[in-house]
């Protein structure tokens, strides 16, 4: 089967300083990764080991100093920003730490953001938008603003947004961090299904063990480094 | 209209006014667009192209300025209809009330030219923990 997702030799290294005296710090390096469709790869190490960093390179917000990045089987390493912009709208989903919806418009409308930026406006957005929030569970609350929902439910509109563009790839960075623990599982359920019943490629940034429960595969980043995976339970 | 000062006096007036115009909807522009730096981050994380960012900040200058001129030309409605009963009449012809709609678009257009080349500058980055 063809990853959706393969990185090969990744590195990325920051320059901090300027001039002759700038020091290298290099966040990622040499990361070999791959992730299938139907996968959930949960991403953890310490703080500063480089798991944002790899996600945003993943996600092609970010370029890699060296190496190569494939989605869907298609390099992306060398692509210029519209073609990467392209490339996050319609292959690779979002979820944020923050959610980070807009707070001026309704959840139906941050779901159908995506959309627009695909060409789709009017009703079909609509109906598209109002389908995805109802498939995480927010279908009475599509005419609610960002500050009228929780934290986890304003991470479900997050999820609908991130899944408006159809991307066959999902990237989630931290997205239960400022969750309890049941809006945290909630969220991961609902990765969990996106992964099995949609066959996207997850990968999700996290610091908290117990959501291993839900990865089929958990990745160890230390020092900007992999360390060799191991092969967790799984939840069906 | 240029035979006495007080043409000229005028129309220094109204190039004056069209230069503060700029700067003040240059001004409230940039202050939303500085508001708004991580949202303008997140668009362009999840793939807006700068193109559709341009038009964003742009669909926001033409509003200023749309909600300028109406309040603009009530005004001015108002001033005319006034003089006329003092004895003193203005003349506003709907030609001249059509150039200023135009000058009004150049003017909020003109001032949104520094908040597009900040919303253009956000990295994309911005919206991660890096």
């Amino acid at each position: 089967m063809t990853p959706l997702i393969a990185t090969e030799r990744l590195t990325k290294v920051y320059r901090s300083g300027s001039g002759a005296r700038g020091q290298e710090v290099r966040a990622i390096e040499g990361v070999d990764l791959e992730v299938e469709p139907g996968e959930l790869v949960l991403l953890m190490g310490p703080s500063g080991s480089g798991k944002s960093t790899l996600l945003s390179m993943i996600g092609c917000i970010l370029r890699p100093t060296s190496g190569r990045i494939r989605l869907g089987g298609r390099e992306v390493t060398g692509l210029r920003d519209r073609d990467l912009a392209r490339v996050r709208l319609h292959e690779i989903g979002f979820v944020f730490q923050e959610a980070r919806l807009f707070p001026s418009i309704s959840a139906v409308e941050n779901v159908e953001i995506p959309l627009e930026l695909q060409g789709i406006r009017g009703r079909e957005a609509r109906r598209r938008a109002s389908a995805l929030l109802e498939s995480v569970g927010l279908a009475a609350k599509v005419r609610e603003y960002p500050r009228e929902l929780s934290g986890g439910e304003n991470q479900r509109v997050a999820i609908a947004r991130a899944m408006a563009g159809n991307p066959s790839i999902l990237l989630a960075d931290e997205p239960t961090a400022a969750l309890d623990v049941t809006a945290g599982r909630a969220v991961f359920g609902h990765l969990r299904r996106l992964a099995r019943d949609a066959r996207l490629a997850v990968v999700v940034v996290s610091h908290d063990h117990r959501m291993e429960e839900f990865a089929t595969r958990t990745v160890k980043l230390e020092d900007g480094k992999l360390v060799p995976a191991q092969v967790a339970g799984g939840v069906a | 209209m240029f035979t006495t000062g007080a043409g000229i006096a005028l129309l220094i007036a109204a190039i004056m006014g069209f230069a503060v115009g700029v700067a003040v909807v240059g001004q409230t522009l940039y202050a939303s667009t500085l508001d708004r730096l991580r949202e303008y981050g997140t668009l362009k994380a999840i793939g807006a192209t700068n193109t559709y960012v341009c038009m964003l900040v742009a669909k926001q200058a033409m509003i200023l300025a749309l909600a300028g001129y109406v309040a603009a030309l009530a005004i001015s409605v108002l001033l005319v209809r006034t003089a006329q009963r003092s004895g003193a009449p203005i003349v506003l012809p709907w030609q001249l009330g059509g150039l200023l709609f135009v000058l009004a678009l150049v003017m909020s257009l003109g001032g949104a030219v520094f908040s597009i080349r900040k919303a253009l500058t956000v990295d994309p980055s911005l919206v991660m923990r890096l």
